[in-house]
């Protein structure tokens, strides 16, 4: 190579390696848009070959107290405080422990919560407005992990962009998104609605035929009459 | 001789593509990560140049302007707001249904989403199936701060397409309808007509082969051999389509035709997995190049391949499939750039055991050594049988003669293959570990292996290796280690 072409060459090299020091520089400027986020590591393993992986904790370690919300087939859902650490039958136990027609195979007692948890105790499935198939244990669903209140949706139509469902201005669609509540029983509620006006409170839902106290206390979390 | 950039130009958009999405899982403000890997990509190009052609400054013009388009591109892309949900009900196609460690995984299609839906093994919806669902729809959601279990699900799914899991309070199943896509339906009455018509562990092979879809058990025992990538489909398996095609075609005018309408045929029914998608794209251009009698550089091929795959679907970056199937056939055109020799091509299994080591070793804990023996083996005896136990399992599902003996003779050429894995096995026994300093080793053989076949000086091959050894700490997490 002669003098012309080594002295290209180098100048390539030392081009590009100052490229490399400019690209560094910017990336050390303008890093940490997440700087608290841990590295995400690897691609997952091929179908079928993944060992499940149990719901882990999250939350900070150094939190004693853990807030979480049981819905479903308890005595009394609601939002609960309960120690760091717990699991799902602990927060059973805080809501005043399980309704006799709750799920107790379709659901794992020992799995381990989070802060902030949203656990749902299925019931036993029986009346005709339920799945005919075996229904999921809920391995996966028990434990729900909850969503920010000011979530929004994009305008799917079967998809609502709240997580409480307002029963005053809900439609029917809307309406039959609710656990136990079918086409007649939504119908039921808008012509009332329409009948008698608004619902001041969640309780007055009782009003409507085909609405029990127990599926009242089943929807109660899901839904709200509005501002 | 050529310069590597008017050899292979998709390797520059391949590096500016895989430089966005490191850059984005580091968290750099997105604004700058196009300026950042196009400056990447000009030093790549720089510090490996030894000379210019004429016109070279367009070329590199290009270049660049399509690694900083491509990384534009993808950055908006990936950042998408997160998918929000709520209480839900919709109707849905199953369109994917597969085990997941013991319980099972259903993938919906409601016509404008796809969605997860987990449930138990006793749980079967099959592909084709309508399903009514009411419940609460969430997001993904990123692994938890602090635990670092080596694989993250959210990307997983994210590049199997789906954005959102549903957890149900009720599940109606719709029997009086069914899904209307062609291909599911397809894959649903064949996979029937395999389970019931064929024995295992013939069973495995042809429903891996012919469906892409994976038995389990068999599974761990091609993980034992080290030949897990025999069950998945791969590029192995759409060369073997190719290959059979050309034969029965070479003397038609229209080959090429026939051979890309059968292979993407193929690709279709196999479920479009990561590894055929990209096979079949770089098969096609060799294809093209065929038509238009201009023989395309496999290396091209492979990045243009690989980049167009993340441009399609950019969360493939994170998908294992779509990553072994580019390290290991970068390894095999690079190998075979550098050795054309048939002499040593008994060398290309170690050589891609070494490729794909940092990766297998990092999901699963170990790579046997005994794959690096029965891979020698396993390519041309699997391109041999694998023709013939496709056609035994054709006589068998349509019943027309002599099943029982065809069965029998199928079982004996699998469960012959398998005792003879089983011996490899037993005489090495021993498996590598996950090791940083092996992992960064291995890295560092393959990118060497593409810089040489790249004609890359070795100086310059020094330079490249120095810089990205420095990295290794910031590449930390996006990458291998």
């Amino acid at each position: 190579m002669n003098a012309h072409g080594l002295k290209k060459g180098l100048l390539f090299i030392t081009g590009g390696i100052l490229c490399f020091l400019a690209a560094a520089a910017m990336v050390w400027h303008f890093s940490g848009k997440v700087p608290d986020q841990e590295p995400t590591v690897v691609a997952g393993p091929l179908p079928g070959s993944v060992k499940e992986r149990p719901v882990e904790t999250v939350g900070n370690p150094s939190e004693t107290v853990w807030v979480i919300y049981i819905t479903g087939s308890v005595e009394h859902p609601g939002v609960y405080e309960i120690d760091s650490g717990s699991r799902v039958h602990n927060a059973v136990k805080k809501a005043g422990g399980l309704l006799p027609d709750a799920d107790r195979v379709g659901i794992n007692l020992a799995e381990k919560l989070h802060d902030g948890a949203h656990i749902h105790i299925p019931e036993v499935k029986t009346d005709n407005e339920q799945s005919h198939l075996p229904r999921s244990p809920l391995d996966s669903s028990t434990v729900i992990n909850t969503r920010s209140p000011g979530d929004t949706n994009d305008s799917n139509s079967s998809t609502f962009s709240n997580a409480l469902v307002d029963i005053n201005i809900a439609d029917s669609k809307e309406l039959q998104a609710l656990p136990g509540i079918g086409p007649v029983t939504a119908e039921k509620i808008i012509t009332f609605r329409q009948k008698h006006g608004r619902f001041s409170s969640i309780s007055e839902l009782i009003r409507i035929k085909g609405i029990g106290e127990k599926k009242l206390e089943q929807v109660r979390p899901l839904i709200s009459t509005g501002p | 001789m050529k310069t590597p950039i008017s050899e292979v130009p998709a390797f520059f958009i391949l590096l500016a593509c895989i430089s966005s999405l490191i850059l984005f899982d580091k968290g750099v403000e997105l604004f700058v990560i196009p300026f950042t890997v196009t400056l990447i990509s000009l030093g790549f190009l720089l510090v490996i140049t030894v000379k210019t052609e004429p016109s070279w400054e367009h070329v590199v013009l290009i270049v660049l302007l399509l690694s900083f388009l491509a990384s534009f591109y993808l950055i908006s892309r990936v950042d998408t707001p997160e998918e929000t949900g709520g209480l839900s009900l919709f109707k849905a196609e199953v369109v994917d249904e597969r085990t997941w460690g013991s319980k099972r995984v259903a993938i919906l299609d409601d016509g404008s989403h796809k969605i997860l839906l987990k449930s138990s093994a006793r749980d079967i919806f099959k592909p084709g199936d309508i399903l009514e669902i009411k419940g609460l729809l969430l997001p993904l959601k990123d692994p938890a701060k602090g635990i670092d279990s080596g694989f993250n699900e959210k990307r997983y799914w994210f590049a199997h397409g789906v954005r959102q899991q549903i957890m149900p309070y009720q599940i109606d199943q719709k029997t009086d309808e069914s899904g209307s896509s062609i291909i599911v339906k397809w894959r649903t009455w064949l996979r029937e007509r395999i389970d019931l018509s064929l024995p295992s562990p013939l069973r495995g092979y042809i429903l891996a082969a012919w469906l892409g879809v994976r038995d389990p058990e068999l599974g761990n025992r091609h993980s034992l051999w080290g030949t897990s990538h025999l069950l998945a489909v791969s590029g192995f398996h759409v060369g073997l389509i190719a290959g059979i095609i050309f034969l029965l075609f070479r003397r038609y005018r229209f080959r090429a035709l026939v051979i890309s309408v059968f292979m993407w045929l193929y690709i279709m029914l196999t479920g479009f997995h990561a590894s055929a998608v990209r096979a079949g794209i770089m098969l096609q251009m060799v294809l093209v190049g065929e038509i238009f009698h201009k023989p395309l550089s496999p290396l091209n091929s492979v990045c243009f391949s690989a980049a167009l795959m993340l441009m399609y679907n950019p969360w493939y970056f994170w998908d294992l499939g779509w990553r072994l199937s580019v390290s290991s056939v970068i390894a095999i055109v690079s190998f075979f750039r550098l050795s054309p020799s048939r002499n040593v091509q008994f060398a290309v299994s170690p050589v891609v055991w070494v490729a794909t080591y940092p990766l297998i070793s990092r999901t699963f804990g170990t790579v046997p050594f005994a794959g690096i023996i029965i891979n020698i083996a396993a390519i041309p005896v699997f391109a041999f049988i694998l023709p013939i136990l496709s056609l035994c399992a054709l006589l068998i599902i349509s019943d027309l003669f002599f099943s029982d003996l065809v069965i029998t003779f199928s079982q004996a050429i699998v469960e012959g293959w398998e005792y003879g894995c089983n011996i490899v096995s037993s005489i090495i026994p021993y498996e590598l570990a996950w090791s940083l300093p092996i992992a960064v080793i291995a890295v560092n053989i393959l990118v060497i292996l593409f810089l040489k076949a790249m004609s890359v000086e070795w100086k310059r091959v020094i330079i490249i290796m120095s810089i990205m050894n420095m990295l290794i700490p910031f590449l930390s997490g996006s990458v291998v280690v």
